[in-house]
């Protein structure tokens, strides 16, 4: 039912206007565009200034978390599938499929470049809109924070565009028009070192300032906002560390690296590894049972990882998802790797060969109460054979009821994914990083200490120093520190343990453990040598730690394109189903991996290296 | 309510008519002046020319008819009483008008001697032949809507404009409206529907604007009574002076004016009923649960043991199972309608008007599906001075229904059925629609629980909606103001003062403001609805409420200058001006689940999964335009027109750029030559009038997306939950250059009249391009989104329509006349946006092929061959289909249908996937129009009319349903023959639970040729002679409609329009039927 009143009294005024502009008829034509330009209700116009006070500007930063989700599954599945430490299952979907064997498609919905733009111009706006003067009435920069939080949107999103692709087209101005968008050419295609050069120089000057200056919004639906954005140190050892190419550009990542892990929180703080292990014995007797370790393997003991925020929490940066489906931004991870009632309890992807092949090439070493070193049985089952974060990552059950279908399937779940959120960095990858960068800019040892006992000043001047020269020695002790009162490693009287060698959070007492010692060599270019077998077990130590994590693919390309050896990546691809089924995997893989041509992703002809 | 309305109607208008009284009060005391500019008469030289004057069936002579010149004002006379006239007039005149009350007029070419051809007039029983004004571009009007029953006009366009407008009633429900195409399908995504311009007010038809209830169209033309319509014109040509909105035709509406200043009132009521529409032919009790009970072995179900199969007649649950319902009794009856109407004309030198006041009660044969509809109009014509004319134009209406959902459904993860209409079909008929109790059935109290005769069976598919509703039980619980409810109004008020300077110059500004309103409340009740799964929100939901409030305001500015004048032979006149529209439509969409019970219906935020969408489209637009009008000698005439649009939906840099927007600039230019007005052809036997006419025009279509020159951001929710934050992100990347879609039209046509006038043929062909359609096209990838609408592509049209009508008995007492027309297009794509081939579109189920050298709309499937009878047949052919993972290989077992594997393909031979799909059938039809015929007996009429199509094919997805075999939902009986035991011979596939095999996709076995022949309208009228005081005249009329269909096609009814757009055309989603009904009418002269 309608209301005159309405009717008469609302459209008054509109009426008036109408019947004065039908007088004035000859009315110049100058303001044609204001008279053709149109206000919504319902949407903001781009031509129209916004982003000049604090609550656009937040939401413009939420639009671009928003845009974000977007690309959070693939930047596991990129990562991962093309990797060898999973295998697609026969219900993986045909997209899943292709990206395991190399084969992307132009509609694969993995395979779409645009969204990765949709943040990127999104971003753009906001760092050529947003008024960064203007102040509040405390004489604060409000807009600053956001500034640096969107430009490390950029730069990480950017990074991913890279890597899945090989290249990108370099867009910093917003684009506003289909015209703009289409002249594609006008913008520079750079390569992977190019941009991470370009984008370092991009976010340089931002820190110190920004470094761990966020917006705060506080918990949004539960989720710490505090995790949803990306620490400038470590994207900008990220990005260093795939630009380098000299041992200087090495050593500013480690710097980047570290310059995160001293100040993430506060001045005179630590950021440890943590001394959480997966352990065969609490109290360094010996296990009266081999099949039944003592903290909780296969319930996600290390894998799962809190979403919680504090100053000793693992996890750094995510990327928020809804809870449901019918929610729009959600998360198909979980039910890709684990039985749900989602997928009829199938999951498309399972842990492969190599993974197992390299879980149990490890040693897990104990060391007694009466300081005897022990080595856990080998031949278990449930992947409980050397390194244990496997077995905890991963669980199976046979024989399950589907009771939706009645039938009885293989229960799996990979306790990494668990939560509706997806986890893309970590304190340990911040740590093995380091750990890379520091390897290359020509210190295997400071890297190797990183991985085997862990890092504290105590031990850096024990194992470290000795072996390089004075000036490589003060220039470590006058960069890095890392306090011994801070960082404290097992079996400080004074303190409880704070940090520890990665490795041993899933093989025991590493620094103990014969199978995992520096590598002693004689020869004139130990050095050299040093740096490739480290390099090995810092790769073989990602494969461990954050297997399924979508890291290995990139680990892998990294290594094998500093290397200058395709075959560091392609063999190992080759050999996902263990050595004896290479030829297999190679007849099904119809790319040639020993080109790095066929290592990235191609779109329409218009983005990507990939051949 | 409707008091409330009618009270505000009165004081809206008791102002106009006090300002009239008043006007008629002052013109009592003081002597009025004669308002009327008398035009100077200019002084050419004369001659004089001699006739006569006869009735042509009679030949005898008609004193008192007026011969006057053509395109010369002020050269007439009467003719005397042996029919001979003698006329003055200018030389360079070369036809004149005859014209006599109750005779139709004709127009004669003059010879070069003093002496003419008599001229012969027709009866007026006849349809008129000629009109007083030239006819350049081909128009064609229909006039005569004085015994409709029609609620919209467009039923009338149909059964008088035939193949000059291809119009498709949408469904049966009451001035429910139809679609129009005029000159083929001229656009592709965007409306190709034409431009309504009510009394030179273009009124906006909300084409593809949403509404709650399936089967409702908002028709905006609802809003106009057939009756206060005075004509109707088709502008197929010459639309360029409608610039960027002509593209897609021209409807040209009059309401009727006041002609007489004696006041005339006309009542009129009408009062009929609507039978029941015909039905398919559905399976009875016995062979449902014998259906069901099959199906059921396919559910992979253990059980064997279910209530609804337990044949003793003992048992408990019997009853309850074996009833035999027909549902459709419950859902349909015989409907009753009733028509009102009142118009009072009248007026004196100064100001006349025409007052109608018009009600409409229109019950639907579906129950719950009335419309009750109030008119009122009052157009006035004022002289205020000598030099100024005001026409002061007011109008309003209002339309209420109740209303529910109707036809099939889009699909059912959404819902279970939801329409009455469709679960009369689908609903269980061993099932009972009144509650079960203690071992008897309530005779009072439908039923209301859930159907549970497949609880069992199903219990491992939560999410599969199976359960039907009552459809009886959810009329009753739907019922109500606050519930299921349409109404929609329209006020119009325009106010046209026009300044005459001198006889040959005028300003006229036409102002005009247009509100619909448009309100719209939907309800599924918890009583009579199961609980069903909805897939969006991942869980079951009880009921679910919806309400929609849309209002558009439009203020159009029109400003026209007009000067016309006359140099001897050659006559000019030139009018230009500029139109500016506003307009601003606003929109309110809200849905809700669980209202917890019938008694509280609302729409409210804390409803589950409440949500709310809306728009607000602000639009406007300048116009300038010009027309100019020559003709030499009344023989040759010119029209050209030119205009140029701006608009707020344009890009920037579309078109011609100038003072910082862009324009578009449509030509047209039209070309007449009355070949009869050639001295050498005056006279000439058989031939009476003959014109022929060629043109070209460029008009466009500004239907371009609200936003889509422009970038915007859009508010997106940014994680579900408690304290949920939203943020703002690219929503449109602006098209600078988005611009009209342009159709540049080329038509040649003959108009010719022969023998005695006794046979009409009016020939139209026309060819046309429309080039920049507006396509959703990809963007460039780094603007991060998808699509923005785009210009590209192309198509064609060609196409003539041709109509005769011919008067084969013209005695005293007996007139007969006969006449048909012929439609015909042709569609061609010639060109898609992007280089694409092709373009696919799913609706329904169907894929939507557009294909470059082909028509638009095609319909795109799999072509089937019968079933396998035997196991063996199956595998000898090697079928199979392949699952979702890429892997699995399932093959086609006897009973399943014989697809044709059409494509080839060496590396996997035997695979019935998409590739196999052709084109298997096309909406369009071949030709299209109406057959008409009148007999007249003295003052008895019967005028019988057709209408036809012929050559369409139709996708009955409302079959497609009911003969899926693959859902418990009560089948048609074409499924007793369906594939059960090996060996057997058919062509209905075996029926399984999910139709794994997808032996129901779409496929030519749902294609349907469309093709029809309707008795549309039986009317009989009689003129009763009074000439009593008060009553002058009395008209007693009764008329049949859709007596019969000539069809091939099984399903209700082959004439259907489930969208407007061009993509959709031919769809069947079982809506209601158009059936039988019969009128009874009477109308009063006072």
């Amino acid at each position: 039912m309608i209301s005159f009143k309405n009717i008469y009294f609302s459209k008054a005024g509109r009426l008036c206007c109408g019947i004065a502009a039908a007088f004035l008829v000859t009315v110049s034509f100058s303001s044609c565009d204001d008279f053709f330009e149109q206000d919504s209700d319902h949407v903001i116009f781009a031509d129209k200034d916004h982003l000049n006070n604090a609550v656009d500007t937040m939401y413009s930063v939420v639009g671009i978390m928003n845009k974000l989700q977007a690309l959070a599954d693939r930047t596991i599945l990129l990562g991962e599938v093309r990797g060898d430490l999973v295998e697609v299952t026969d219900e993986a979907s045909a997209d899943l499929r292709q990206i395991a064997l190399f084969e992307v498609g132009d509609s694969n919905v993995y395979n779409q470049p645009r969204d990765y733009y949709a943040v990127i111009n999104n971003c753009n706006y906001f760092i050529a809109k947003a008024d960064t003067a203007l102040k509040n009435n405390r004489d604060e920069y409000i807009f600053r924070r956001e500034y640096a939080a969107v430009k490390a949107y950029r730069a990480w999103t950017y990074l991913q565009l890279a890597l899945a692709y090989g290249q990108v087209r370099y867009v910093t101005d917003p684009i506003l028009t289909k015209q703009d968008a289409d002249r594609e050419d006008s913008y520079p295609l750079l390569g992977i070192k190019d941009l991470c050069t370009r984008l370092v120089a991009d976010l340089e000057p931002l820190v110190p300032t920004y470094a761990n200056d966020f917006p705060g919004y506080g918990s949004i639906a539960g989720v710490n906002t505090r995790l949803l954005y990306f620490p400038l140190y470590v994207m900008l050892g990220e990005l260093q560390l795939w630009a380098a190419s000299s041992k200087e550009d090495y050593w500013k990542a480690a710097v980047f690296y570290y310059n995160y892990l001293s100040t993430r929180n506060g001045i005179n703080t630590a950021y440890t590894t943590g001394n959480d292990q997966l352990l065969w014995t609490t109290d360094n007797s010996l296990p009266t049972s081999w099949n039944r370790p003592a903290t909780g393997i296969g319930n996600g003991y290390l894998a799962y990882v809190s979403e919680s925020y504090g100053t000793n929490t693992e996890l750094i940066t995510m990327i928020a998802g809804d809870s449901a489906r019918v929610d729009g931004n959600y998360s198909e991870l979980r039910n890709i790797f684990n039985s749900t009632t989602y997928n009829d309890y199938k999951p498309s992807l399972q842990p492969s060969r190599a993974i197992q092949d390299i879980s149990e090439a490890q040693y897990y070493c104990f060391v007694t109460d009466d300081e005897d070193t022990l080595y856990a049985q080998r031949e278990l089952s449930k992947n409980l054979t050397g390194d244990l974060r496997l077995a905890d990552a991963w669980f199976t059950q046979e024989n399950v009821l589907n009771v939706d279908r009645n039938e009885r399937v293989t229960y799996q779940s990979i306790e990494k994914y668990r939560s509706r959120n997806v986890h893309i960095w970590r304190r340990q990858m911040v740590y093995l990083h380091m750990a890379e960068a520091l390897n290359r800019a020509g210190y295997p040892r400071f890297a190797f200490e990183i991985l085997q006992e862990g890092l504290s000043d105590k031990n850096i001047a024990r194992d470290v120093l000795p072996y390089y020269s004075q000036s490589d020695s003060t220039r470590i002790v006058n960069t890095f520190s890392f306090p011994s009162t801070l960082y404290v490693l097992a079996k400080d009287p004074t303190y409880t343990q704070n940090t520890q060698g990665i490795h041993s959070r899933g093989s025991g007492n590493s620094a103990a453990s014969q199978y995992y010692q520096f590598p002693e060599f004689t020869t004139a270019d130990s050095l050299e040598l040093q740096i490739d077998s480290i390099e090995k077990l810092i790769v073989t130590e990602g494969a461990l730690e954050f297997a399924f994590e979508g890291q290995r693919y990139y680990d892998l390309m990294r290594v094998a394109l500093r290397r200058n050896d395709p075959a560091f990546l392609a063999d190992r691809i080759y050999a996902r189903r263990g050595q004896a089924h290479v030829a297999e995997v190679k007849s099904e893989i119809k790319k040639n991996l020993y080109d790095t041509s066929s290592w990235y992703l191609s779109w329409k002809g218009k983005l990507g290296l990939g051949k | 309510m409707k008091r409330y309305i009618l009270f505000g109607l009165s004081l809206l208008m008791a102002f106009p008519l006090s300002v009239a009284a008043q006007d008629e009060d002052v013109d009592e005391e003081v002597e009025a002046p004669v308002r009327k500019a008398v035009p100077k008469k200019k002084q050419y030289e004369t001659r004089t020319v001699k006739g006569r004057v006869v009735d042509a069936s009679t030949n005898q002579p008609l004193s008192g008819a007026i011969v006057q010149a053509v395109e010369f004002e002020g050269y007439s006379v009467l003719t005397e009483d042996d029919g001979t006239y003698e006329l003055k007039l200018p030389i360079f005149a070369t036809s004149v008008y005859v014209s006599s009350p109750d005779y139709n007029a004709v127009r004669i070419g003059l010879s070069r001697d003093e002496q003419q051809v008599d001229a012969r007039l027709h009866t007026a029983t006849f349809d008129a032949d000629y009109s007083k004004d030239m006819n350049v571009r081909s128009d064609y009007t229909a006039s005569d809507f004085k015994y409709t029953n029609a609620l919209n006009i467009k039923d009338e366009i149909q059964k008088q404009l035939g193949a000059f407008a291809y119009t498709q009633n949408h469904n049966a429900t009451p001035g429910v409206g139809g679609v129009i195409f005029l000159r083929g399908l001229n656009s592709l995504n965007v409306n190709a529907q034409p431009l309504v311009v009510i009394d030179d007010v273009i009124i906006d038809q909300q084409y593809g604007r949403p509404v709650v209830h399936e089967g409702l169209y908002n028709d905006i033309l609802s809003n106009v009574n057939p009756a206060d319509i005075e004509s109707v014109t088709v502008l197929r040509n010459g639309t360029a002076l409608y610039g960027a909105k002509g593209g897609n035709g021209v409807i040209l509406i009059k309401t009727k004016r006041s002609h007489s200043m004696a006041t005339r009132i006309t009542a009129s009521a009408s009062a009929g009923i609507t039978l029941e529409p015909k039905y398919l032919s559905m399976m009875n009790a016995s062979q449902y649960r014998t259906y069901a009970s099959d199906l059921l072995k396919t559910t992979g179900t253990r059980l064997s043991d279910f209530q609804f199969l337990n044949e003793n007649p003992s048992y408990y649950y019997y009853n309850l199972y074996h009833n035999d319902t027909d549902w459709k009794d419950l859902v349909y009856r015989t409907a009753v309608t009733q028509n009102y109407g009142i118009n009072v004309e009248g007026g004196d030198a100064v100001a006349n008007y025409n007052l109608s006041v018009g009600y409409t009660m229109a019950q639907s044969s579906l129950k719950e599906n009335d419309l009750s509809r109030l008119n009122i109009r009052f157009n006035t014509d004022i002289s205020v001075t000598s030099r100024l004319d005001l026409k002061f134009d007011a109008s309003f209406s209002n339309q209420t229904r109740s209303l529910r959902d109707d036809g099939a459904p889009s699909g059912y993860d959404e819902r279970t059925p939801t329409s009455p209409s469709f679960l009369a079909y689908a609903k269980s008929p061993f099932l009972n629609a009144y509650s079960f109790g203690r071992g008897l059935f309530s005779d009072s109290k439908w039923e209301i629980a859930d159907e549970a005769y497949l609880d069992q069976a199903l219990s491992n598919y939560p999410q599969y909606n199976w359960r039907l509703g009552n459809p009886a039980a959810l009329n009753e619980y739907a019922e109500g103001e606050n519930k299921n409810r349409f109404e929609n109004s329209m006020l119009n008020i325009a106010v046209t003062p026009k300044f005459t300077f001198n006889p040959h110059l005028a300003l006229q500004e036409h102002f005009s403001y247009n509100l619909v309103n448009t309100n719209e409340k939907y309800y599924l009740p918890v009583n009579g609805m199961p609980a069903y799964y909805v897939a969006s929100v991942g869980a079951k939901r009880e009921n679910e409420v919806r309400s929609l409030f849309s209002r558009q305001s439009s203020i159009m500015s029109d400003t026209r200058l007009m000067w016309n004048n006359r140099y001897n032979a050659h006559s000019i006149g030139v009018f230009g001006g500029v139109r500016i529209m506003w307009e601003s439509f606003k929109l309110n969409n809200q849905m809700g689940y669980n209202t917890g019970s019938d008694k509280t219906p609302f729409m409210s935020s804390s409803l589950l999964n409440a949500s709310t969408v809306g728009n607000t489209d602000n639009w406007n637009s300048i116009t300038w335009y010009a027309q100019a009008d020559y003709n030499y000698l009344g023989r040759y005439y010119l029209q050209a027109n030119l205009t140029m649009d701006g608009s707020s939906r344009f890009g920037p840099d579309a078109g011609l750029k100038l003072l910082k927007a862009g324009w578009g600039i449509f030509p047209g230019v039209q070309a007449s030559w009355v070949v009869t007005n050639e001295p050498w052809m005056a006279g000439v036997k058989g031939i009476n009038y003959l014109r022929l006419t060629a043109g070209f025009d460029v008009s466009g279509n500004d239907d371009i997306d609200y936003n889509a020159a422009r970038s915007y951001f859009r508010a997106r929710q940014f994680l579900q939950g408690g304290d949920r934050a939203s943020g703002l992100s690219f929503d449109g990347i602006g098209n600078d250059e988005i611009q009209w879609e342009t159709t540049r039209r080329f038509n040649v046509g003959m108009e010719a009249h022969f023998i005695d006038n006794r046979l009409a043929l009016n020939l139209n062909y026309f060819r046309s391009t429309t080039d920049n359609l507006l396509t959703y096209q990809a963007l460039g990838y780094l603007s991060g989104l998808e699509q923005n609408w785009s210009n590209g592509g192309k198509l064609q049209n060609e196409g003539f329509d041709v109509s005769f009508t011919a008067k084969v008995l013209a005695l005293k007492d007996w007139q007969w006349q006969l006449g048909a027309s012929v439609g015909h297009y042709k569609n061609k794509i010639t060109e898609l946006a992007d280089g694409a081939q092709e373009l696919m579109t799913t609706a329904y189920g169907a894929t939507i092929l557009t294909r470059v050298g082909q028509a638009a709309n095609l319909f795109y499937g799999y072509r089937t061959n019968g079933v396998y009878a035997t196991a063996a047949d199956a595998a000898r052919e090697g079928l199979y289909i392949l699952g979702s993972n890429g892997i699995t290989q399932t093959p086609f077992q006897a009973g399943d249908m014989r697809f044709v594997d059409l494509y080839d393909d060496a590396r996997y031979p035997g695979r019935i996937d998409e590739n196999d799909r052709t084109v298997i059938g096309d909406p369009n039809p071949d030709i299209y129009g109406n057959i008409f015929t009148s007999l007249t007996w003295k003052r008895l009429k019967l005028d019988v009319r057709f209408n036809y199509s012929l050559g369409n094919d139709v996708y009955n997805y409302m079959r497609a349903q009911l003969e899926g075999g693959s859902r418990f939902m009560n089948q048609t009986t074409n499924l007793l023959q369906r594939w059960q035991i090996e060996g057997q011979q058919t062509d209905v596939p075996r029926i399984s639970f999910q139709d794994e095999m997808g032996n129901s996709r779409f496929s030519d076995r749902w294609i349907e040729d469309g093709s029809y022949l309707r008795l549309k309208t039986v009317t009989l009228s009689y003129n009763l002679p009074l000439n009593s005081q008060f009553i002058q005249g009395l008209q007693f009329w009764i008329q049949a409609n859709n007596v019969f269909t000539l069809t091939r096609y099984l399903g209700s009814d082959p004439e259907f329009a489930s969208t407007g757009s061009v993509l959709g055309q031919g769809i069947d989603l079982g809506q209601l039927p158009q059936s039988r009904s019969i009128v009874a009418g009477v109308k009063i002269n006072l």
